[in-house]
């Protein structure tokens, strides 16, 4: 019995030590306090933040999908309701037509004839088409704004959802932490309990104070996961709430500025092309302006109607002379049932953080480094403390792991240059010389649009499609370009080149009046005289057909050339590219520098190339950069 | 109401009940009725456009205190403006005092929208009234000339059916004083018929006139209030960063947001 109270005592004292330790770090220990205390704030924040985040989701919603378009068509109510005032067929009323027909029958009988109602009725024509005018410019405003704010509602709602989802994530992490402690807690207080104990403790007490303390530990351990987790995930997620806000509120800002400046623009153009804004430089009226305005217009039709009413009923003589005034002349009723209805309407939502001076993101708030020199003479002094010591703001910021990035590409050899010149090789390769052409179509005309002097190659292949002789002929061709016909003679044999030929094609160039200055569109420009069974002659699917009837041509000249290696990967950046990856193997079927020495020969050029593949039948054929492949 | 008055009224209730029912014949003016007709039109829209446009001006203010409410809950996340140093929330309390002036625009806006607008409606409307009454009084004119006609009638029948009876004088009395009393109605039905006549026509055209300019008066302070906003808020543009303008038109400011979201999601809170 003493032996085991005194092994049980030592136990004891053990295990007083060791739960002395872990009391010490979590209860006794002032940073943990410490720790609940800012783990509480930052919970308090966060929930305000989900709120505040919903309501502005929530108005955001109702500014664009309601109040919005409500404005609109309430004004298309008003402009509507102001033609059947003023605009065209005003007044009219159900069953106008009988009183029409019965004038009409009535006037037949008439030997003079009377001048017809409808006739007399008054309509200023330029108030008519300002109504219809504003009406138009409406729709159009509230087509444009409510896309604006279907689209800017939508994206407020997907990312503040996003964003509120894991703020309650966070908020459950906390709650978890919690109840975590609360566990560990209870167990040590029943520790605690069976320590306090004075008489020794017997068997089963002490298996119970070993179960107990292996529990306290595992609990502690959990706790310590949980513990730690937030506290480095917490500063992390109030910094992007931080940015997510102030990226929000740019966001805010920017979309209704959008919107007024929409607004106002168009009704801006259109009160300056009704003459609303003459007389004052075109510059905006200010309010009193517009009241002055409006009082000179009105007064004189104002006495007018106020005498006439006078003169057939002049029970209410005080109206006469009555300046109209600014006075708000509803009911007092009506004001406070306006007044009760806006209440119950508006939702006004505070975002209460616990920290009412500096907000949520009391530590990040930083002064223009201006300002603090102005102030306090120091442009460094331009943070607020944080209000917590344990709290690290000088954590790494978290790096969304990208793709690692690629080596960089050499640059793609130039386009421009290839212009001009694959037309000659072109028509060197596929074409018979083209016979002499009449002297009819070499004349030129100056009326020839510049781009005419300028052909593509795949120009040159449709018209050989057609008929090889009418290349210089044809009409849609009546020029050909210089460096075309110096080729042209060089090549042919002097037998076909006569003399006038030169005389001809010199004599043309002197009467050229168009400067032959290329076209500095990109080099699959098609010339617009065809018109083929593409619309667009600019579309890409018309480029390709073009380009493929080029290669087609090609391939049944050339027999394959060389192969070489692609060094790296291609995506095409034109149409035409032939895309390939690193270590394809790559036939070229036409390099132009090797065929001509007027083509740029420093290797950075344009090939032909197609993919190499076993089946002769299926491979890609199309454009490739010279400097991104190797021999192999 | 004096015992003429209301004699008068009892009658005029019997007969009013006889046209409609169809037993007296109704006197029809188809040039009257049709410019009664076109007043009613307009009555009818000008009271409705009145009530519109107060309605309008509910919604502006519905539209821009909202907007206000959405600053007010963005710039509170960086704390109370009442009591902190202004110069610390540079961006978000700046945002708050434009909306209010914003909300000071509207503010502005209403006396002159009272002045130019609703006012001059309620006033155009007020005249209506007296109209009315004029109208009112022509249907009274009307009633008493068809009784009194229908009566002279039935008696000229029962005259004529009955000629046997030699008239005597007194009867022949009484025939001149209801011919005399018959033609006094008339006079009276049409001189206030044809002065409606002519006269509705002239206020229908003076319209155009007293209205047209209300419009453009509505146009300008829509356009002037739009502007303004435009402008306070341009002036907070200005203290954003120069980017941020580019960014939103280029949707870079939304693929920043994104790219939050993305880090926060990197952090994996609930993982």
């Amino acid at each position: 019995m003493n032996r085991i109270s005194k092994a049980s005592s030592d136990l004891k004292d053990n295990l007083k030590i060791a739960t002395h330790n872990v009391k010490d770090k979590i209860t006794f220990n002032s940073d943990f306090n410490k720790d609940d205390e800012l783990i509480d704030h930052y919970k308090h924040d966060i929930e305000k933040c989900v709120k505040g985040l919903s309501f502005i989701k929530n108005q955001t919603k109702r500014i664009g999908l309601s109040y919005w378009p409500r404005l609109f068509k309430l004004n298309l109510k008003l402009v509507d309701l102001f033609l059947r005032l003023l605009g065209e067929s005003s007044l009219h009323f159900k069953g106008i037509e009988q009183f029409y027909e019965d004038f009409d029958k009535y006037s037949a009988e008439l030997e003079v004839p009377l001048v017809h109602p409808k006739e007399r009725e008054l309509l200023i024509s330029s108030v008519n088409e300002e109504l219809l005018n504003y009406r138009s410019t409406i729709e159009l405003l509230s087509f444009k704004v409510k896309k604006d704010w279907d689209i800017h509602v939508q994206q407020v709602k997907m990312r503040v959802d996003q964003m509120n989802s894991y703020l309650k994530d966070t908020l459950k992490l906390i709650k978890k932490r919690q109840v975590k402690q609360l566990d560990y807690n209870r167990t040590h207080h029943k520790v605690d309990k069976l320590q306090k104990k004075n008489i020794p403790l017997d068997e089963k007490e002490h298996e119970k104070l070993n179960s107990l303390d292996s529990k306290l530990k595992s609990q502690y351990d959990s706790f310590e996961i949980l513990d730690n987790k937030l506290k480095t995930i917490l500063p992390h997620v109030l910094t992007f709430l931080d940015e997510f806000i102030e990226d929000l509120t740019k966001l805010v800002i920017c979309q209704q500025l959008h919107t007024l400046e929409e607004v106002s623009k168009r009704l801006k153009h259109f009160s300056t092309y009704h003459g609303f804004l003459a007389g004052d430089n075109g510059d905006l009226q200010s309010y009193e302006a517009i009241a002055n305005k409006w009082e000179s217009a009105i007064t004189g039709t104002r006495l007018q109607i106020e005498s006439f009413i006078g003169a057939i009923n002049s029970k209410n003589p005080d109206l006469i002379n009555k300046e109209i005034d600014e006075k708000d002349k509803t009911l007092s009723a009506t004001k406070m049932w306006n007044k009760v209805s806006q209440t119950v309407t508006e939702r006004a939502h505070k975002v209460k953080p616990k920290d009412h001076t500096n907000g949520v993101f009391n530590d990040y708030l930083a002064l223009d480094p201006l300002k603090s020199f102005l102030e306090y003479n120091d442009p460094q002094k331009n943070r607020s403390e944080t209000y917590h010591p344990t709290r690290k703001v000088d954590i790494d910021d978290i790096i969304v792991s990208k793709p690692p990035a690629s080596p960089p590409l050499p640059p793609l050899p130039p386009r421009s240059n290839t212009k001009p010149l694959p037309m000659v090789i072109a028509s060197k390769v596929t074409t018979p010389l083209p016979p002499i052409p009449n002297s009819q179509s070499r004349v030129q005309s100056p009326s020839v649009p510049k781009y005419a002097q300028f052909h593509d190659p795949l120009d040159l292949e449709e018209e050989d499609e057609d008929d090889t002789s009418s290349i210089i002929s044809d009409s849609s061709f009546p020029s050909v370009s210089s460096i075309s016909s110096e080729v042209l003679i060089q090549n042919s044999t002097p037998n076909l080149v006569e003399r006038d030929l030169t005389r001809i094609y010199n004599g043309s160039k002197n009467e050229r009046q168009v400067a032959p200055i290329p076209d500095l569109e990109p080099k699959h420009d098609i010339h617009p005289y065809h018109s083929d069974i593409f619309d667009k002659t600019s579309s890409i699917t018309y480029k390709l057909n073009r380009i493929n009837n080029f290669f087609g041509r090609i391939l049944d000249t050339t027999n394959g050339g060389k192969k070489l290696i692609a060094k790296y990967d291609f995506d095409g950046k034109e149409p035409g590219d032939l895309s390939f990856s690193k270590g394809d193997v790559i036939e070229i079927v036409c390099d132009f520098q090797n065929i001509d020495t007027l083509y740029i020969n420093d290797d950075k050029n344009w090939l032909i190339g197609r993919t190499s593949s076993k089946n002769t039948e299926n491979f890609r054929m199309g454009f490739v950069p010279s400097n991104y492949l190797a021999a192999t | 109401m004096s015992w003429i008055g209301l004699k008068k009224a009892i009658n005029r209730a019997g007969a009013q009940v006889m046209h409609k029912t169809g037993l007296l014949e109704q006197t029809h003016d188809k040039e009257y009725e049709f410019e009664e007709k076109r007043y009613r039109a307009m009555e009818a829209a000008s009271q409705k456009l009145h009530k519109e446009l107060r309605h309008y001006l509910e919604t502006l203010r519905t539209l821009t205190r909202s907007q206000v409410s959405v600053a007010d809950a963005l710039a509170l996340f960086y704390g109370n403006p009442d009591d902190i140093l202004q110069r610390l929330q540079e961006m978000n309390s700046d945002n708050i005092t434009t909306t209010h002036e914003l909300n000071n625009g509207v503010e502005e806006l209403e006396p002159v929208y009272n002045q130019t607008v609703l006012n001059p409606l309620a006033r155009f409307n007020s005249y209506f009234v007296d109209v009315n009454d004029v109208i009112k009084k022509r249907g009274r004119k009307m009633l008493d000339y068809d009784a009194l006609r229908a009566k002279k009638h039935k008696i000229d029948r029962a005259k004529s059916s009955g000629e046997q009876e030699s008239p005597d004088e007194d009867e022949a009395a009484s025939d001149l004083t209801r011919e005399a009393d018959l033609n006094a109605l008339a006079l009276a039905y049409h001189v206030i018929n044809d002065q409606l006549k002519e006269d509705l026509p002239k206020l229908i055209n003076l319209r155009t006139p007293f209205l047209d300019p209300s419009f453009e008066a509505f146009v300008k302070i829509q356009l002037r209030f739009f502007n303004d906003n435009y402008h306070h808020l341009g002036k907070l543009q200005l203290k954003l960063d120069a980017q941020t303008k580019q960014d939103y038109m280029t949707g870079e400011l939304e693929n920043r947001i994104d790219r939050v979201l993305a880090k926060i999601k990197a952090l994996n809170i609930a993982g």
